[in-house]
């Protein structure tokens, strides 16, 4: 077994993507298997190594859950971690863990988001251990605050990365992050016109992915040092030696053309 | 670009990102809460930051991460109540929220109504509730003015964002209503926004650095304002 997950690893290390045909045996894991193909980016890689690692809850799921067992028929590791970043495997995850407390489901959310939450907290400038200690705390309210989560208002990592902030937010600042209620609005003192529109998210991560490809070397760069590093804008003209007023519109301009985009249906 | 009364979207992506102070987080949710569109805006921008953690190369963690966190999870008060007691308990959090006529977040942020804060004078016909005071001088606070007040002429030192929770004003001929933002950058000088007569009005305010003001009586009360 061990060998043969160890063959697993290496043979994904190999390959830059990965393309999975989804034929599952039973419908049910059809249900949630990948349709299309798609492409395991390689950052994946630390997520075998890691599930590799000892876990009771992984290798010994006690749930009847017939996700899970199907999820087994198909073959272990591919299957665990394969579809992780398709919306439909992770609404499972959080359905199961938020209906059922599924601790087999709360398995695989961690073996893919917990890396991910740490390397956030790291960008924001946090040290391993402390990053790791915070991640952790993340997860613990996941598995706190999963039936909190709404499929309709929100992405799943959409959801994780406000509580990863939040916690980020309240350890170094400690300061609480005030959160926007996204599910009203004051609607009583809002002239009629202003709040017909009902809140819409279009947030498909396949689709934010490949509009972040669409924005200019010095767009991306704003974005990703507004949300990486935590700089403010004025932070951000420094640290590119740009005027302020320029970060600023630049930030408007990516914002928009990632919006553009993702309005495209 | 620049609605009327409306934060600009380098302030959206900001609050996403969290690059906010309480302060300025506060008054964007609040501001945010009042517009269905701004909503959706913060929730495009917080799926941004999720796809941007998603796509960053995982962190290996410890061996023991996964205990660790189970470890916590048994150990915390909340996985001992009942998931029923937190579906009852947050269902009447939604109905107290509801009622309110503040935004969510600034209602959860005060956790009361306006008329049972401990408003202080502040001068003829205005009364302030101070909420959160930052390490540079920033102070986020609240602001109750009678209708028809002239708010004395002042220079800012430092940006100042005033949110209209209730009641209006009028700056020169822009009109600020509920739900509208007036941002006025660093250096402004003789503001003078005027309280449209008839109503209260019932601003939050964050200023990044002390107003000043004009007149002789104004700087001699300013220590006693302390904002």
């Amino acid at each position: 077994m061990i060998q043969k997950i160890v063959k697993h690893v290496i043979k994904i290390m190999m390959q830059t993507t990965l393309h999975i045909n989804g034929r599952a045996s039973d419908s049910t894991a059809d249900r949630f298997s990948p349709k299309t193909r798609f492409a395991l980016c390689p950052a994946v890689q630390t997520d075998l190594i890691w599930i590799v690692g000892p876990s009771p809850l992984l290798t010994a799921p006690t749930s009847k859950d017939h996700f899970a067992e199907a999820r087994r028929k198909k073959g272990g590791l591919e299957a665990l971690s394969g579809p992780s970043n398709k919306r439909e495997t992770q609404l499972e995850w959080i359905t199961r863990i938020a209906q059922h407390r599924d601790r087999a489901a709360f398995g695989e959310l961690f073996a893919y988001f917990a890396p991910r939450v740490k390397s956030f907290l790291i960008k924001q400038g946090l040290n391993s251990d402390k990053a790791e200690d915070l991640a952790q705390d993340v997860m613990v309210i996941v598995w706190q605050k999963a039936e909190q989560f709404d499929p309709d208002k929100a992405g799943l990592s959409t959801w994780i990365f406000r509580i990863a902030r939040n916690k980020f937010i309240d350890h170094t600042r400690k300061q609480k992050y005030p959160e926007v209620n996204a599910d009203d609005h004051v609607a009583s003192l809002v002239a009629p016109d202003q709040t017909d529109r009902p809140v819409q998210t279009l947030q498909d991560v396949n689709r934010i992915q490949s509009a972040l490809t669409k924005l200019s070397p010095d767009q991306k760069k704003v974005i990703e040092l507004s949300f990486f590093e935590e700089l403010s804008h004025s932070q951000i003209s420094d640290f590119l030696n740009v005027p302020l007023g320029t970060v600023k519109s630049r930030i408007r301009i990516a914002f928009n053309v990632l919006r553009k985009e993702l309005g495209e249906i | 670009m620049s609605n009327h009364g409306i934060i600009s979207d380098d302030w959206i992506v900001s609050y996403a990102a969290g690059s906010l102070s309480e302060a300025h987080a506060l008054i964007v949710a609040s501001h945010v809460e009042f517009h269905a569109d701004l909503q959706e805006k913060v929730a495009d921008a917080e799926a941004i930051g999720g796809v941007l953690m998603e796509q960053a190369e995982p962190s290996v963690l410890s061996s023991k991460a996964f205990d660790n966190v189970w470890e916590k999870i048994e150990q915390s008060p909340v996985s001992k109540q009942s998931s029923e007691t937190h579906a009852i308990k947050a269902s009447a959090k939604q109905i107290s929220e509801r009622e309110s006529k503040l935004p969510p977040s600034l209602q959860k942020y005060l956790g009361k109504e306006l008329d049972e804060l401990d408003w202080r004078l502040m001068g003829p016909g205005m009364k302030q509730k101070r909420l959160w005071t930052g390490p540079n001088g920033e102070c986020l606070w609240l602001l109750k003015a009678r209708g028809g007040t002239k708010i004395p002429i002042h220079d800012h030192r430092g940006g100042e964002m005033t949110l209209v929770l209730q009641g209006s004003y009028h700056v020169g001929d822009q009109p600020y209503t509920p739900g509208l933002i007036e941002i006025t950058d660093t250096d402004i000088q003789n503001h003078q926004p005027i309280i449209d007569p008839g109503k209260e009005c019932i601003c939050l305010v964050v200023t990044e650095a002390p107003i000043k003001l004009h007149s002789f009586i104004g700087r001699l009360l300013q220590p006693l304002i302390g904002l």
